[in-house]
């Protein structure tokens, strides 16, 4: 072999994810391609995406062609570099297309489960199996299918745990004894407690990150790493004009223009997730929770260092270069040992936005175990 | 229980304000200053005040038309009905409702209604609700002969019977429905007869005897109270007035409107308590004196209140729209 | 969440507001399945209640005194309720099929609608009147009509029609919250429809349209049942690349005018669908207002698609005939498209 061949395959957003369209290439065959660069459209009945190149090169081959369905796994297309010989291209496709096909099919489809916790009933989806699992904590307003693209990648080398946070997706909205982020965390750690789960990768974004750092900070021994995604709570507060329109956004006009400040791109802001957003604001008790969850937010005002000072565990922070929300800081502000990775064009929300970008610096940074 | 003194005079004080303020209104209707259509309740005062002194402002009444008497008989503001007459905003109902929708909920006085037949099923609504409640209150539907006929007045009293609510219907035959005859258009000339019928009991008494209304109610009341369901009171009083004011009344003869003065509830109130001696002349004379005050003060203040303005058009359709 | 038919999501607002509030009581013809008179002997399991079955269970629940079923006396019925409803309680009084409203109408129009207005604000009228409407089960003339357009008329009035079961447990419990007298249209053809309906209670405020596909060549308004006709209709013209833009206002009153002005101005062209019929109808109405508060932005004249000004007939063909098809609607667009050259 003259060099390494990547497969571009059909992902699987969301835990449901059978197949996907392939709605059109956005890249010539022959062209070169950079890490990141969006290679073709995917189309689900829930969602449109694109995919994104995992690694620079050639894309060598299209397999798949527009206006086709293809399962979860199936290869679409190659990338290597053009020292690489035709004859080890067609092997590899030949031989991959069967391969990815059955590696995905493990995953089994997951419907989210729920589980009665301190007198709070918390919906979760769990994927994957083994090692130390990964507990995704999503933000204010959101819930767990905001790690829709990403938890089935990081699902491939351990379990993954999404959950929904008390006040929040279809966790109960009622938040009597939730006074501060301290009871969320207590909530977070008597959920891990009742599934006997001794140790977790934390994986938060923006509220969930300030969230994150308290249950770093008080149950060190229960967190093997820490990963913030667009992080509140290390001393950059999120813009109050965001959080008050998103608390008050009523209508579809009010909800999309407040949505168009979250992402780099405007044009992502699609019709689907404004209308889930509404939905889940409809919900009895739902906004009073965002309103309190709100007020925890405006008391994080400790600067970096001091909020990371306590923190054991390694700390990796990821942050889009585009965030309007939370704009990013530069490594500058954190202590050598705090890992920063930037996502280039990335808004307030990488995992979404630049999603297989995000898993991939989730995944290389996740400490490695012995399989 | 027999009536105490202030209970006397104050249930002499209803019949004689509604007395004055109907023969008030006809006059000043007769000079033009009342717009639209006015109906009124002289000679029938004994009902509506018999029944309503029974009473309390948490019981709910539903009228007709012809419900000036209803209105002054459960405690509504006498000058503020007036005004709404007048067609002010510092009327009952700022000025929106008039002569035949005046109402006021606080005191359980459900409204006039211009719909003949219009009110029965409003008043077991209300009687469903202190039944649901538990709050012991009953509701009275009071209807005309007329009315008597409507189909809504037949499906609300078999539907109070059929849910057993604290409803009583008293029907008011004042001998006409509008320009018919009861005895024309009641096919059996006897509404408290059709009570049997429907599974309720009734009684059928004298109008212009104020304590045989007042007695027939209180028994029918309680009753109701009691959760025993639903009844039927038929009190005959004929109406003094034309139908509406600038009805010509062919209808009637003119020894019979001739005759009615003869059987004045007013006076005969006066002549038993006098006579029996729990009232005197002087306070029932000092009544109707403060009768008039009442009613020619609220004439002028009702004159001289201001109109609605034009944005109130548009106000009170909706809680909220959208 | 879980997916349920339009009945349960029906059903599951009622069970959960009655839940939250105990003023809210369930008032109408065979509402308990007959079972008022002895609620004791009411099964356990979830059977009947209603004549196509949206309170269920109810009576178990709730029993006799907040379920209460009545004789055959729609004006007693509803009048019952609107007195109910400004002396303390929030009934919800069922019209069984809107057909009937000829016999109770003044006891809605006149008295629950007008009490508010005509006492000057003092009456509070906290109603829901649910009832089933339109045409497509054979139920012929006397059984089959929508006539949401003479509710709209009335002031006073609110009007509701949800199209799919997450709109229908959203908007009734959002009527049930509202103060005033809110007419609850259930179009009897969508009783089996089925869509993911979230398990807790939400509100779906009124004059909120939904945009069920977003669009730029051509607005489609449609109501009820023909929110599904136009969007199979617009699936169709995606082929033929047509891009259809899908409003459902789920209210006929208040009217999201916003909306439909909003999506008006950005395609220029319009198809108003209807199952009602034509004359003083909503499609008309709708129309209308289009025209007078959007008259530059108009590429096309406004096209109509409702049912003739028949009565509803029996016999199968003749009334598949009488509804709005997915063909009429697909028609119209196309000729609105093709403006000024097409015109029927």
């Amino acid at each position: 072999m003259k060099g390494p061949i990547y497969p571009v395959i059909v992902p699987r957003w969301g835990m449901t994810m059978e197949e996907g369209l392939l709605v059109a290439w956005r890249v010539e065959e022959g062209a070169r391609v950079a890490a990141g660069e969006e290679l073709l459209e995917i189309e689900t009945q829930k969602i449109a995406n694109t995919v994104e190149a995992p690694q620079a090169g050639i894309l060598r081959r299209q397999v798949g062609q527009a206006g086709q369905i293809y399962p979860c796994g199936a290869l679409l297309g190659v990338i290597a570099e053009h020292s690489v010989p035709e004859e080890e291209i067609a092997a590899f496709v030949t031989e991959h297309a069967q391969a990815a096909r059955a590696e995905h099919r493990d995953l089994s489809a997951a419907a989210p489960s729920k589980l009665e916790v301190k007198g709070h009933v918390l919906r979760f989806l769990k994927a994957g199996e083994g090692g130390t699992p990964v507990l995704l904590i999503h933000g204010l307003g959101g819930d767990k299918n905001n790690w829709l693209f990403v938890q089935p990648l990081l699902a491939q080398g351990r379990a993954t745990y999404a959950v929904d946070l008390p006040g929040h997706g279809e966790s109960s909205k009622d938040l009597t004894g939730i006074n501060s982020f301290k009871d969320v965390a207590d909530v977070l750690v008597a959920f891990l407690d009742q599934l006997a789960i001794p140790r977790v990768h934390l994986v938060a974004h923006s509220m969930g990150a300030a969230l994150a750092l308290d249950l770093a900070r008080r149950y060190a021994d229960r967190v093997a790493s820490l990963t913030l995604l667009s992080p509140a709570g290390v001393g950059v507060a999120p813009s109050p004009e965001f959080i008050s329109g998103f608390i008050a956004a009523k209508s579809r006009r009010e909800m999309t223009a407040v949505l168009k400040m979250l992402l780099a791109d405007e044009r992502q802001v699609s019709s689907d997730m404004v209308n889930e957003l509404l939905k889940y604001k409809r919900l009895d008790g739902a906004e009073a929770a965002l309103r309190r969850f709100a007020e925890f937010l405006s008391q994080e005002t400790r600067p970096a260092s001091e909020a990371l000072a306590e923190v054991k565990s390694k700390v990796h922070i990821i942050w889009g270069t585009r965030d309007s929300i939370i704009p990013p800081l530069n490594a500058g502000a954190f202590s050598s040992n705090v890992r920063l990775t930037l996502i280039e064009g990335a808004g307030h929300m990488p995992h979404l936005e630049k999603s297989a970008r995000t898993a991939e610096a989730i995944e290389a940074a996740l400490p490695q175990e012995a399989p | 229980m027999p009536l105490s003194k202030n209970e006397l005079m104050e249930a002499y004080r209803r019949m004689r304000t509604i007395r004055t303020f109907e023969e008030h209104v006809k006059i000043e209707f007769e000079r033009g200053n009342v717009p639209g259509f006015v109906h009124f309740y002289v000679g029938q005062e004994g009902c509506a005040v018999g029944v309503c002194m029974n009473l309390k402002d948490s019981d709910s009444i539903g009228s007709t038309h012809r419900g000036h008497g209803h209105c002054i008989a459960k405690g509504c503001d006498v000058k503020a009905m007036m005004s709404e007459i007048y067609g002010r905003r510092t009327g009952l109902c700022g000025g929106k409702g008039g002569s035949m929708h005046i109402a006021d909920f606080a005191r359980g006085m459900l409204g006039a209604n211009a719909i003949v037949g219009g009110n029965p099923p409003l008043v077991i609504g209300a009687a469903l609700s202190a039944k649901t409640l538990g709050n012991g209150a009953v509701g009275v539907s009071f209807t005309g002969d007329g009315g008597a006929n409507q189909g809504t007045t037949f499906e609300s009293m078999n539907m109070a019977v059929v849910l057993k609510l604290p409803a009583i219907f008293v029907f008011e035959n004042n001998g006409y429905g509008e320009f018919t005859s009861h005895d024309y258009a009641v096919g059996s000339k006897d509404i408290a007869a059709r009570a049997a019928a429907f599974g309720m009991p009734a009684v059928k008494v004298d109008g212009t005897d104020f304590f045989l209304v007042y007695e027939a109610a209180r028994a029918m009341i309680e009753r109701a109270r009691a959760g025993e369901g639903p009844g039927v009171i038929e009190v005959i009083a004929k109406r003094w007035h034309p139908h509406y004011l600038g009805d010509p009344e062919t209808y009637r003869s003119l020894s019979e409107r001739q005759a009615l003065s003869q059987n004045d509830p007013l006076v005969k109130f006066r002549v038993r308590t006098v006579q029996g001696g729990q009232l005197q002349a002087q306070e029932l004379d000092r009544i109707d004196e403060e009768a008039i005050q009442l009613v020619v003060a609220a004439i002028s203040e009702a004159a001289a209140a201001p109109f609605p303005p034009e944005s109130d058009l548009l106000t009170d359709v909706y809680s909220s729209y959208p | 969440m879980s997916r349920k038919t339009y009945q349960k999501a029906l059903n599951e607002a009622l069970k959960q507001e009655m839940r939250r509030d105990p003023h809210v009581i369930v008032v109408g013809v065979d509402v308990a399945a007959g079972y008022t008179s002895r609620a004791e002997d009411a099964p356990d399991d979830q059977e009947g209640g209603g004549m196509l079955g949206a309170t269920a269970g109810l009576i178990q629940e709730f029993g006799a005194a907040r379920v209460i079923e009545t004789p055959i006396s729609e004006s007693a019925i509803m009048g019952m309720c609107a007195g109910a409803a400004c002396t303390g309680l929030r009934p919800v009084g069922e019209l069984m099929f809107v057909d009937f409203l000829g016999v109770c109408f003044d006891q809605i129009f006149n008295q629950a609608a007008k009490l508010r207005y005509m006492f000057g604000g003092k009456a509070k009228v906290p109603l829901v009147i649910r009832t089933t409407v339109g045409a497509g089960l054979n139920a012929a003339a006397q059984h089959s009509q929508m006539l949401h357009s003479i509710f709209t008329h009335i002031p006073g009035l609110k009007v509701a029609l949800p199209s799919n079961a997450y709109d229908a447990k959203g908007l009734l419990i959002n009527a049930i919250r509202d103060d005033d007298p809110v007419i609850f249209m259930e179009h009897k053809g969508l009783y089996e429809q089925v869509d993911e309906v979230p398990d807790e209670p939400y509100a779906i405020p009124f004059a909120e349209a939904n945009v069920v596909i977003d669009g730029d060549d051509l607005t489609v308004i449609a109501f009820s049942k023909m929110v599904h006709v136009a969007q199979a209709a617009a699936q169709r013209l995606e082929k033929e690349n047509i891009h259809v833009e899908l409003l459902d206002p789920r209210t006929s009153s208040p009217l999201d005018e916003d909306s439909i002005l909003e999506s008006v101005e950005k395609t220029g062209r319009v198809v108003i669908v209807d199952e009602g019929n034509p004359r003083c109808g909503m499609a008309a109405d709708v129309a209308a207002f289009i025209v007078n508060k959007a008259f530059a932005a108009l590429k096309a004249p406004v096209e109509l698609v409702t049912a003739p000004h028949t009565p509803v007939p029996f016999s199968p063909t003749l009334e598949q005939a009488y509804v709005p098809s997915v063909e009429k609607v697909a028609a119209a667009v196309k000729r609105t498209m093709a403006y000024p050259s097409a015109r029927a």
